[in-house]
């Protein structure tokens, strides 16, 4: 329940564009819910099956996830630890990728 | 020909950023939206933050309509583009921005802002006579708004200069031979003046602009992608790539006829191609799919099943054929020709740009033979489109799912550790003892360390206690060994028994004090069980940020519960719970939510 609490109190705190939103939280007797944004363009992992992506692409992915984890040092003192190409979403504008 | 520079447009977008900062247009906008522009116009601009907030995607969301609130801002934006204009020549402006165009009150704008006020203002209307004339036209059948960007206005807005004439006589005529026959014409017209290319792709560009924004109208009401500069920027980058390629075609000679009769109906063929894929709603969303929205390519999906299941009793599988494909790289070398073989290696191999060219251009052949192609592919392969749609859904994991690895970092050990810790398990570790005890070959150090890995992979408190236990008889025992090496063979076997029994006593006492130990854990657990099931019902929280979004129909923000939510599918799962995709039943909004058993965290 500590864990609920600390992970409340940050997503509650972050406000970053390159870091998913979470609106509210609410429980119920049998579960806990966290109300997050949607994101439709999936993972990387599969866009990087699907298409070979260019270095300027890449670039430009890296560089967000860069300011993502940038913000969490500074700000929370967290560390990930569990990068990966499954944990990075994509928004819409997919169709600009590739 | 011009052609169109990406550094010039970034030295453009960059004068009108300095406009906007200047007059602090952006703090209309929300900070959470906008975040980054707020903080660099406080900060103060560099140039190459401005060029990496373009190309990073920063600036996506502008609001056309808050421009129009500052109409002194606009005015000075427009004489400052005039000037941009007169000075440096960056790129042919007549297409990409309004000269000619008048906004509603002769205020000058750029020829995006303009389409984009067209689409949000409900009270456009334009001003030239000419169009006024073809919108007379079109408002006899009762077109719809939509309808009538769809099927002429835009198409014209920027051809009439020239020729406008040819153009009036096409729309009056009933004929579609001589229709065809006038737009030869026109298009051999463009074609000697070099203009085709760019009326051709600005056309596409403002088409995929209005349908889109159509769609996203309907549906919601939020600002969609199309209302961004960078869409812009991305557009036209591909339109000097689209020029490149044109050009370096007509001049080889080689894959294209040249002749400019032959050009010109093979253009007013594919005009037509482009009109009716225009009237079938599913291929031009099949060329969209990546920017719409949820509902449109739901819709979309639906209604291809449907087709599917119809079409698929009556039809017999399609067998493969090879067919001729040209393709263009862009590096302005022909691909040469391939068969339909080597095709799918072809696909995978295409850069992004070429991808998403496709994905607007439907007038070329080539380019329409392919995508028509995959259409069959995926044709074939039938009812195999929801499986694979729940393979990119399966594939989907939330950013969040990691939070449970790191909280190893955040939080402390025990407590985690305690938790997991039950009277089964202190069972367990005093039964191992017992059973230990009662072995003959149960040495005192072997008995420790299993007692010592038992509890140091269980609980952390205890394993302190124990280490200093260790310690004291591991000395104990070097030096008793010692003492062994230095007698003889015979009395080793005296000494051996000796320490056996001092350490069966020893350990008799040790156990008991083990014993006690776990009972004084045993019991704390139980006390933080209680304290934790009282804390169980946890206060939810909203960011206060997002209220809007929420309170729209005034249910409450304390009261939500999971039967506000529609579910629609499973996005992922793991050892932290799972991600399930819902819809908010009274604004039909889709948000991922994240589920925790509270009775496996605990």
């Amino acid at each position: 329940m500590k864990r609920l609490d600390k992970e409340n109190t940050i997503l509650n705190k972050i406000n970053h564009e390159n870091l998913i939103k979470c609106y509210l939280t609410f429980s119920d007797k049998e579960n806990f819910y966290f109300v997050m944004e949607y994101l439709e363009g999936g993972n990387v992992k599969t866009l990087v099956n699907k298409y070979r992506l260019k270095d300027e692409v890449i670039k430009l992915l890296i560089a967000e996830v860069l300011l993502a984890i940038d913000y969490l040092h500074n700000n929370f003192n967290i560390s990930h630890n569990d990068i990966k190409l499954e944990n990075i979403l994509i928004t819409r504008n997919v169709s600009i990728l590739y | 020909m011009n052609i169109i520079d990406v550094d010039s447009h970034l030295k453009f977008f960059y004068d009108i950023y300095i406009i906007f900062s200047k007059y602090s247009i952006f703090k209309r906008f929300d900070s959470s939206k906008n975040h980054n522009i707020c903080r660099i116009c406080e900060k103060g601009i560099k140039k190459s933050d401005f060029i990496y907030h373009i190309y990073f995607c920063k600036i996506e969301t502008i609001n056309i309509n808050e421009f129009k609130l500052n109409k002194d801002i606009l005015y000075k934006l427009s004489t400052n583009i005039e000037n941009i204009e007169r000075k440096k020549k960056p790129f042919s402006l007549k297409l990409n921005f309004g000269q000619d165009y008048n906004f509603i009150e002769n205020e000058k704008l750029p020829c995006s802002l303009y389409f984009q006020s067209c689409i949000n203002n409900d009270n456009f209307m334009p001003i030239d006579s000419f169009n006024k004339d073809i919108i007379k036209i079109l408002s006899k059948e009762k077109l719809t708004k939509f309808e009538l960007y769809n099927k002429i206005p835009v198409k014209f807005l920027s051809i009439y200069k020239i020729n406008s004439t040819l153009i009036y006589s096409l729309i009056n005529e009933p004929n579609e031979h001589e229709k065809k026959k006038i737009l030869s014409e026109l298009l051999l017209y463009f074609i000697n003046k070099d203009n085709i290319i760019k009326e051709i792709f600005s056309y596409n560009k403002m088409k995929k602009l209005l349908f889109d924004s159509s769609i996203s109208m309907k549906s919601t009401d939020t600002p969609s992608y199309q209302n961004n500069f960078l869409f812009d920027i991305k557009s036209w980058s591909y339109n000097k790539i689209f020029v490149n390629n044109f050009k370096n075609v007509s001049e080889e000679n080689k894959h294209v006829e040249e002749t400019p009769s032959f050009k010109a109906f093979k253009i007013s063929e594919l005009l037509d191609k482009v009109e009716k894929k225009s009237k079938s709603s599913t291929e031009v969303i099949q060329n969209y799919l990546p920017g719409l929205n949820q509902e449109t390519r739901s819709y979309f999906h639906k209604e291809r099943r449907l087709q599917l299941k119809t079409t698929k009793k009556f039809e017999p599988k399609r067998k493969k054929t090879s067919k001729k494909f040209i393709f263009r790289s862009r590096d302005n070398t022909s691909m040469g020709n391939t068969t339909k073989d080597n095709n799918e290696d072809r696909i995978s191999s295409f850069n992004m740009d070429e991808k998403f060219w496709v994905s607007i251009n439907c007038e070329n052949e080539e380019i329409q033979e392919k995508v028509s192609n995959e259409s069959d592919e995926e044709s074939n392969d039938g009812d195999d489109e929801l499986a694979e749609i729940n393979k990119q859904a399966k594939n989907i994991d939330y950013i969040f799912a990691s939070v449970d690895s790191f909280d190893e970092v955040v939080y402390e050990a025990p407590c985690k550790k305690e938790s997991k810790m039950s009277a089964n398990y202190v069972l367990n570790i005093s039964n191992k003892i017992d059973e230990g005890s009662s072995e003959k070959d149960y040495s005192l150090s072997s008995a420790q360390k299993s007692i010592n890995k038992n509890m140091h992979e269980l609980f952390g408190d205890i394993r302190i206690n124990l280490d200093c236990f260790n310690s004291k008889e591991d000395e104990g025992m070097i030096t008793e060994s010692h003492s062994l090496n230095n007698l003889g063979c015979k009395v080793e076997d005296e000494f051996i028994e000796s320490l056996e029994r001092d350490s069966n006593e020893k350990k008799d006492i040790k156990l008991k004090d083990l014993v006690n130990e776990m009972d004084r854990i045993y019991i704390r657990e139980e006390k933080m069980e209680s304290h934790l099931e009282n804390q169980i019902n946890l206060e939810s929280w909203y960011n206060e940020d997002y209220i809007d979004e929420f309170s729209k129909n005034n249910t409450g923000l304390k009261n939500i519960s999971i039967k506000d939510f529609e579910f629609k599918h499973k996005i992922g799962s793991g050892d932290y719970g799972k991600v399930d995709l819902y819809m908010k039943k009274s604004t039909n909004d889709f948000y991922a939510i994240k589920s925790l058993n509270l009775e496996t965290m605990v």
